[in-house]
């Protein structure tokens, strides 16, 4: 195999951080080359200076052996790179064709070519296989057919290099499947693919190699049969990491939470308990009703019927603030949208919840700025938040620390019952370890865990109990020896048969 | 070097908005010295009576500004003000003219104007979920509309019942809109600084959502931030009809832009979730001395509108320079 892309002692700093120092390494032609690293490694800007939105400060970029240099993304477009973003970055209210043609839209004249703009993303539709009419509204779609869509604008270009930003990281498990399909598609068609994922076990389904960075400096670069995932973590931590283990002695106390059939938007007639010192799973596909079912459970949704109760109180009827000040707490599905304030330094948002339940050591309802600061800057020794001091933008904090943050404003109120809502997702190896720690700290301390989780691995190594839903009903408890991946599938999919447990059969 | 200690000068200002908002009053403050400079006579800019008239007008704005700022930081905005002012000072007049109220209960009610436009609006903005702009946008029209009705365009005329001089608490009327504007700043200021309700209101304006979700009584917050918006305008038309002595439905017109103006330059962003009381008010200072110090200059008539407009606008400009940058790579 010959090198496509060659990296040649590529530099990049921003203001006094390194992001990148003299990293070089090649990627074979038509391979399913991986990039891992944890957060701040340096992948997101090796791959906007790839893509012409960055400029090395120094190094060199070689495509079949000779230099280019790729000043903007335009540039990048006509060498033939390609990117799909982690996030969904479609204009919602227009339709697939239009999205797929946004900002280059073929025109004669000046006057839009819509036949032609049709046909042709027709066909960058059928080549992701997304059966659907381009004329549907982006809006309707379920995340995974966005994603579909936005992987179809980067094949519309016929790209040779196609970069692919943790584009799982919003797909549920079936639909990764189907993702990965594409890819080794795509391959057939001698396009080079750059693969950047969190998830090693994906990397190894999906990788020919794989690349590691570490804090900007290119650690190795080897074919993917030659490296163990023990092997490939530690390369990225530069430690060893133990992700796995199940908690070895589960000692559980009094019922702290008890719901009884209780229904809302998206989920009915749920009914189950957790104990004090227990960590219970919520299991699902997305869709399931877990993520309402949760935040039912905390007061931002209303309950439609059924009771609520944390220890003895009926609690059904209470604000999130009362919850709260009752020893509530729930880290929400959506960080950004749900999570952090982000017109407030990391101390304010560390002490919000604090705040508005008047939270004695921040000084109740008065706030001063001392004790705000040391309240602040407790949460983030205690979580290891790696931030330019308390004072710093949440939006400078990188995906594990801004989670940290979400977590930290609960932890320091010493929540009794502690839910989490798919608490790892998106963030780096590291964090992912320290995060998993912390719950089986925080069980051990006797706090009732809530976690839902769509990586089935982390709820198996985490979890005590596993509940599983599907289509808005508790379809079971599995706990100990019977909690197995193929189990849980089986529970939380049960009536779609195996062939066609594709993407689009996606219950939402 | 230079550069970091360019971003610490930066960082300093963007937590102190205030400062830099007072360091360009205090330029303004001066320009208008040194052009309205007369050598060898006293100044007719820096003097005693300048500077209470200068108060005098700015305090309607300042205080009606208070409470528009505290909308915008809460992620809302208020086209309100302006007729909610002219709407109390014709309540007010026509209680205490035609009805013979005595005038502290027709102040009083008068203020009742901005308690009921406040509630108007918050519930067209919490029940309704309608969008703050065309909530307050209907709030304006219906108070402008019945300040019209009640007057059927006539000007009452209050001065004609007052006494000479009239004061209260043994302090002259003309000092009030000034005294009330600097002690409403003062205690909202650390209302919104210390105080739980005005971080919970920064945190409405940063992200509703999170806010929801970390408990925080979204609703209550901006039903609050409209009440107290409206009943500190009112406030501003009960001193125009003491101090002025005048009932108008045309009075106040297109304040309610003064006031956006005020507070943004005195650092609201108006997507929500930043800005400052007192930097409002001192936005509206700045905004009252322009006026003051343009309307002494000769021949300037009518430049003044076209001045205005580019201050604001430099002003923002200027923040925009000082103010440190969320370092993003892209």
């Amino acid at each position: 195999m010959k090198e496509f892309v060659k990296l040649n002692q590529i530099s990049k700093a921003f203001g006094g951080t390194r992001a990148l120092s003299g990293v070089s390494f090649g990627i074979n032609q038509g391979a399913v080359h991986a990039i891992v690293g944890e957060n701040g490694a340096g992948k997101s800007t090796l791959m906007k200076i790839l893509m012409g939105i960055l400029k090395p400060d120094s190094g060199q970029i070689l495509l079949d052996d000779s230099p280019v240099s790729i000043l903007d993304p335009v540039r990048a477009r006509q060498l033939g790179f390609g990117i799909v973003f982690q996030e969904i970055v479609l204009c919602p209210n227009l339709s697939i064709t239009e999205n797929l043609f946004l900002g280059s839209e073929l025109s004669t004249a000046g006057i839009v070519n819509r036949k032609e703009m049709k046909r042709q993303g027709r066909e960058a539709l059928e080549q992701v296989q997304l059966k659907l009419d381009p004329a549907t509204p982006v809006a309707s779609l379920p995340v995974a057919q966005k994603q579909m869509v936005q992987i179809a604008r980067a094949v519309l270009y016929k790209p040779r290099l196609l970069i692919f930003d943790e584009p799982t990281s919003a797909l549920s498990s079936e639909s990764v499947d189907s993702l990965f399909k594409i890819i080794r598609r795509l391959k057939q068609e001698k396009v080079t693919v750059l693969y950047i994922s969190h998830k090693l076990e994906e990397i190894f389904e999906i990788a020919d190699e794989v690349t590691v960075l570490r804090d900007g400096i290119h650690i190795d670069t080897l074919p993917i049969r030659e490296v163990s995932e023990q092997k490939l973590v530690q390369m990225m931590v530069g430690r060893e990491l133990d992700l796995s283990s199940r908690r070895s002695e589960v000692k559980s106390g009094e019922v702290l939470l008890k719901v009884d059939g209780l229904c809302g938007e998206g989920f009915e007639s749920v009914s189950f308990e957790v104990k004090a010192g227990e960590i219970v799973g919520i299991a699902g596909l997305v869709g399931s009703g877990r993520s309402e079912l949760v935040e039912t459970i905390f007061g931002v949704r209303p309950a439609a019927k059924g009771k609520i109760f944390l220890g003895q109180d009926d609690i059904t009827t209470q604000s999130v603030a009362g919850r709260a000040r009752k020893g509530m707490a729930l880290v929400p599905e959506d960080r950004q949208f749900a999570g952090l304030v982000f017109t407030m330094a990391l101390k304010q948002n560390l002490a919000l919840p604090g705040v508005v339940i008047g939270w004695k050591e921040l000084g109740g309802k008065l706030i001063t700025n001392k004790r705000e600061t040391a309240f602040a800057e407790e949460a983030m020794r205690k979580l290891r938040i790696v931030a330019n001091g308390p004072n710093a933008e949440v939006s400078s904090l990188s995906g594990g620390n801004q989670q940290k943050a979400v977590i930290g404003k609960w932890l320091s109120l010493k929540p009794k019952l502690f839910m989490l809502d798919e608490p790892t997702r998106g963030i780096d190896v590291g964090s992912k370890a320290e995060i998993h720690n912390l719950v089986r700290e925080l069980a051990n301390q006797g706090r009732a865990l809530l976690i839902v989780s769509s990586e089935l691995p982390e709820l198996l190594a985490l979890a005590d109990r596993i509940l599983v839903m599907r289509e808005g009903r508790m379809m079971g408890e599995l706990c100990g020896e019977r909690a197995c991946e193929e189990e849980i599938l089986r529970l939380a999919v049960a009536t779609i048969p195996e062939k066609e447990k594709g993407l689009w059969q996606t219950p939402n | 070097m230079a550069d970091s200690k360019l971003r610490s000068v930066q960082s300093f200002f963007g937590r102190h908005r205030e400062i830099s908002v007072a360091l360009i009053l205090g330029l303004e403050l001066l320009v208008f010295y040194i052009i309205l400079r007369r050598p060898g006579r006293p100044s007719t800019f820096i003097n005693a009576e300048n500077l209470i008239l200068i108060f005098k007008y700015s305090g309607i704005y300042g205080i009606a500004a208070i409470g528009a700022s505290m909308i915008i930081i809460s992620g809302g905005i208020d086209l309100a003000p302006g007729a909610v002012i002219a709407l109390t000072t014709v309540v007010t007049g026509f209680l205490f003219i035609s009805l013979n109220l005595p005038l502290p209960a027709a102040s009083f009610l008068g203020l009742m104007v901005g308690l009921c436009s406040g509630l108007m609006a918050a519930f067209l903005v919490t029940v309704i979920k309608l969008p703050p702009f065309i909530a307050t946008l209907g709030v304006m029209g219906v108070s402008r509309g019945l300040a019209f009705i009640i007057t059927q365009g006539q000007t009452l005329d209050l001065s004609a019942k007052f006494s000479d001089n009239i004061s209260l608490f043994g302090v002259n009327n003309q000092y009030w809109p000034g005294i009330l504007m600097v002690a409403l700043a003062l205690v909202f200021h650390l209302f919104m600084v210390y105080t739980a309700w005005g971080r919970q209101i920064h945190a409405v304006g940063g992200n509703e959502v999170a806010a929801y979700f970390s408990g925080v009584k979204v609703r209550r917050i901006k039903v609050f931030v409209y009440l107290v918006g409206g009943i500190l305008a009112s406030l501003g038309g009960v001193l125009i009809a003491i101090v002025h002595g005048q009932g108008r439905a045309d009075i106040a017109n297109g304040y309610e832009l003064d006031i956006i103006a005020a507070s943004v330059v005195g650092g609201a962003s108006l997507s929500g979730g930043k800005g400052s009381v007192l930097g409002a008010v001192l936005g509206s200072l700045i905004f009252g001395v322009l006026r003051n110090g343009l309307s002494q200059i000769t021949g300037l008539t009518f430049y003044e509108r076209l001045i205005v407009g580019v201050v604001v606008v430099v002003i923002v400009i200027i923040d925009q320079l000082t103010v440190k940058k969320e370092g993003r790579a892209v």
